[in-house]
């Protein structure tokens, strides 16, 4: 059976695991159709993302200013950013790589680095499945490959970020 | 970050980093309604258009498609918000809040200023 949080019923959306259910027992209530539907993912998605994004306000704030004024803000910082500091902070102008070659050289290993980890992330997915001899409907409505793209994307943007 | 964190509290108060939260909310909540509902949305209009069996088909493909198209037009409203919120973090005296600010950007900028970048 799906757990069902009391919240769904206030937004009467069924998902089609619920009309699947709903064919063996009991049928749902049918749920809102047309503008009444889609105004309704509307002001979900409006008051997540609000709320999301006002909470995380204060970091965008600073990172933002380190963006601004790194050479203010960001003193200290990961080790291998060390050898990519900004050129107007610690070392003269000739010293730095081109800006393009630079660029090619970041986006080319957070391409290996995402890359690399999406495979991992997969791997280990798929053996864990294996091992614990889960039939694939059983897993979550979310797929293996969502999960593990934007984990490895975020792993890929810590690489790109340094350059 | 943390020490930027520090540095801000310090030297503007911790007010400071509460500053661009009227554009963030509602340019996010733009964003959200335009993203999550778009997306439904588009979903279902390729499906109306390719047909439930060609959709099933290509699930991913639907799934990408019309996540894109939401995306983009969620951003082209977030837009103008974030470009406000930029500002009033980077000026600290450019305005007081959300209103000022955009109304400021508008007077001054036009269009132009909010789609710049």
């Amino acid at each position: 059976m799906f757990y069902k949080s009391n919240i769904v019923n206030a937004f009467p959306i069924h998902s089609s695991a619920e009309s699947k259910v709903g064919a063996v027992g009991s049928t749902p209530p049918p749920g809102p159709t047309g503008v009444d539907l889609y105004s309704r993912f509307a002001f979900a998605g409006a008051v997540c993302c609000s709320v999301t994004h006002g909470a995380l306000t204060p970091v965008d704030v600073v990172k933002t200013r380190i963006q601004l004024e790194p050479e203010v803000y960001n003193k200290v910082c990961l080790p291998p950013c060390r050898h990519f500091q900004f050129c107007s902070s610690c070392r003269p102008a000739s010293k730095c790589r081109k800006r393009a070659s630079q660029t090619r050289l970041g986006f080319r290993r957070a391409a290996k680095f995402s890359l690399g980890v999406q495979t991992l992330a997969l791997t280990l997915q798929t053996s864990s499945h294996v091992v614990l001899n889960t039939p694939a409907d059983a897993v979550p409505s979310v797929s293996s490959r969502e999960w593990c793209l934007p984990s490895a994307r975020l792993f890929g943007m810590m690489v790109l970020v340094h350059f | 970050m943390v020490s930027a964190f520090r540095q801000v509290v310090r030297n503007d108060g911790a007010g400071a980093l509460l500053t661009g939260l009227g554009p963030t909310v509602l340019g996010y909540a733009l964003q959200g309604a335009f993203k999550f509902g778009g997306y439904e949305f588009w979903k279902k209009t390729a499906i109306d258009y390719l047909g439930v069996e060609k959709a099933t088909a290509n699930r991913q493909l639907v799934y990408l498609g019309s996540s894109a198209i939401a995306e983009f037009f969620a951003d082209i409203a977030l837009c103008p918000l974030e470009a406000t919120r930029i500002r009033l973090v980077s000026q600290p005296t450019f305005a007081n809040g959300l209103l000022g600010g955009f109304a400021r950007i508008a007077k001054e900028e036009g269009l132009r200023g909010f789609y710049s970048g």
